[in-house]
């Protein structure tokens, strides 16, 4: 394998050194394009009180590419699927060079705060969301309690 | 240091002596291998201009021409009007032209021909008749150079409309020198065995004796070559005073020519550099197994310099450098050739002279073999820099300009001297670090500003401006421009 690039290590080493509040990323042992991230739900969404993980993966022509990102707990979110694809415009058309994967993760959590039942990715959740929004809701944050509760992890 | 296959085809191609549309035929295998089928080769009836014909000769022939067209027209411009480049070429002459006298042999019978149409300074050319009379390409050259007359080649002076009635004359003051000219190559020979003290006093006697003779024969142009001397000796100077490093080690760069409006590619290679201590030399030759490491050396390593193209010899050449930081290059009986300037130093298989070297010379290993079609089959033009020079460009103004592009970033980010300190902090995110890979954007670095003033290596935006140029697409404010647009002065 080619060696990694400066950047990935620049990137890697600002995280460790200045983490972003409420998101932690570190790279796996074995592969240093890999990494487990966990996002904190944010404070005022039906997530909140719930530590999500995710898995990072950066190909080969990053950062000319959008990382690829995946949520590995389970969440009830209009935008994230069931195999945790996430629908989310930085990571795909709008990726640009200039974003890193602080950012990235950032617009992660800022989407939690913030479903977007118009664009889905998930369509049975996003019926639901946009029948009964409450109901949705509450849904969401049963899901929260019972996946993603930090006391479970 | 390894020198790899990078080169996209077709699109890297080093500055190529058939720039003018012609193609190069292939060189012929027996060529590259050596020069025992002469004989069959001139025997052949050779096609009417040369092209399209499998002789190494004619190819060799046809390559010779176009540079020398090239570099023909290259002369009035000053493209070659490196001053060590004269007495070189005129010492190369010297020796070829006599060679040519004395063997109807191919390779040296072409060189004067090229330095007949673009030296108009050196008199010791050989004449039409002393080339292959059954070769069409040199017929071709003859008459190019004599027969075009003046109207097209008002730049070139009296030598070039000299008649072949001149022959006589010239091939008898070509066998005189002959002698001279062996008794230099014995004695320039010995140097390396010597590798001591007397070696670099043979060194500069050699060229000295060079400079002589070339001096003496040229009576009609002494006065220019004596111009052409002293600069030669002044530039010289300069650069000895300033080249060596602390290590006590002189240096050389090697970069990779490349001209991608050319049909033709050399071998793309990374720039190398090497350093030597005084007095020793450094081969260059073909990546083999057994030189592996050397392809990988660090920068600034002693290591030989390889290159992984089969037209390169395993001992193709080498560098010399004598205790002053004069460099020096020997063809170390290559088979196909080392070219310096495009003038080839020796024959087939044949030891050349040491020759010295200058800042921007162009050295090319070998010739495209099959058209150069197939990268390992690819000849190496490299243009070489000494003594660290490629370095000494970094000075004041590199650092000034840089401070005012942060100042800019300053002054357009800010309205009043309260905001100095938001404008230092915009500029510091502005332009101290590139958003693609992160690094610090440092003086004597390649910068990109978008018209959105937006700063970047140029190695790192260069993929997205080709991506969708005209088009460019702001990584950072995803503002979008147009880098086509006219540019204009507001009066």
């Amino acid at each position: 394998m080619a060696a990694l690039p400066k950047r990935i290590i620049k990137e890697t080493e600002r995280l460790v050194s200045d983490p972003v509040p409420g998101i932690t990323a570190t790279p796996s042992e074995d592969n240093l394009r890999y990494f487990h991230v966990t996002i904190e739900g944010p404070s005022a969404s039906p997530y909140a009180g719930g530590l999500f993980k995710l898995e990072l993966y950066l190909p080969d022509d990053y950062p000319m590419c959008a990382p690829k990102v995946r949520f590995l707990t389970k969440i009830y979110h209009p935008n994230i699927d069931k195999l945790g694809r996430i629908c989310l415009d930085v990571l795909k058309d709008n990726w640009s060079p200039a974003l890193q994967i602080r950012t990235i993760l950032l617009s992660i959590q800022a989407l939690l705060a913030a479903p977007n039942p118009d664009d889905p990715l998930a369509n049975d959740v996003a019926e639901d969301w946009k029948k009964d929004e409450q109901a949705a809701i509450k849904m969401a944050q049963e899901w929260t309690a019972k996946y993603a509760s930090t006391s479970s992890q | 240091m390894y020198i790899g296959a990078k080169t996209k085809t077709g699109k890297e191609s080093p500055v190529s002596a058939q720039s003018s549309g012609l193609s190069l035929s292939p060189v012929d295998k027996k060529m590259l291998s050596g020069s025992g089928e002469r004989a069959t080769h001139e025997a052949e009836a050779p096609s009417s201009n040369g092209e399209g014909s499998s002789s190494g000769n004619n190819s060799l022939d046809e390559q010779s021409r176009n540079e020398g067209r090239d570099a023909h027209y290259n002369e009035p411009s000053g493209a070659y009007s490196s001053t060590g480049d004269l007495l070189r070429s005129s010492s190369n002459n010297a020796g070829q032209g006599t060679s040519s006298g004395r063997r109807s042999s191919f390779g040296l019978g072409f060189l004067s021909s090229f330095t007949n149409s673009i030296r108009p300074q050196a008199p010791n050319v050989d004449s039409p008749q002393n080339f292959m009379s059954n070769s069409p390409t040199i017929a071709n050259i003859s008459q190019y150079t004599s027969g075009n007359g003046p109207g097209s080649f008002d730049i070139l002076s009296n030598e070039q409309s000299h008649p072949p009635a001149n022959t006589q004359v010239q091939s008898s003051s070509g066998s005189d020198i002959d002698a001279a000219n062996d008794l230099n190559i014995t004695r320039v020979n010995e140097v390396p065995e010597e590798d001591g003290s007397g070696g670099e006093g043979l060194l500069a006697d050699e060229t000295a004796r060079i400079q002589q003779e070339r001096e003496s024969d040229n009576s009609n142009t002494s006065a220019n070559v004596e111009q052409q001397r002293n600069r030669t000796s002044d530039s010289e100077q300069n650069s000895i005073s300033r080249g060596v490093d602390k290590d006590g080690f002189f240096s050389v760069r090697l970069t990779p020519v490349i001209d991608h409006s050319s049909s033709t590619s050399g071998l793309y290679f990374s720039p190398v550099i090497r350093r030597i201590k005084p007095l020793t030399s450094i081969p260059i030759g073909r990546y083999t197994e057994k030189n592996k490491s050397a392809a990988h050396a660090p920068q600034g390593s002693s290591a030989p310099i390889v290159f992984k193209s089969k037209v390169v010899s395993r001992t193709h050449a080498l560098f010399q450098c004598n205790k002053d930081g004069q460099w020096f290059l020997k063809d170390c009986k290559s088979s196909s050739g080392t070219f310096l300037n495009h003038i080839r130093l020796s024959r087939a298989s044949e030891e050349s002279t040491l020759m010295p070297l200058m800042d921007g010379d162009i050295i090319q290993l070998g010739m495209d073999y099959r058209g150069g079609t197939e990268e390992v089959y690819r000849c190496v033009k490299m243009r070489c820099e000494f003594n660290k020079s490629w370095q000494r460009k970094v000075n004041n103004f590199n650092l000034e300009i840089h401070q005012k592009l942060k100042s800019l970033a300053i002054g357009t980010s800010t309205n009043g001297e309260n905001n100095q300190a938001i404008g230092k902090a915009l500029a510091g995110d502005g332009l101290s670090e590139c958003a693609i890979c992160l690094m610090k954007l440092d003086p004597c670095q390649a910068l990109f500003i978008s018209p959105c003033s937006h700063c970047w290596h140029y190695k790192c935006i260069r993929p997205i401006i080709i991506k969708s140029y005209p088009q460019f697409y702001c990584p950072n404010c995803r503002a979008v421009c147009d880098l086509e647009t006219d540019i204009e002065d507001d009066d």
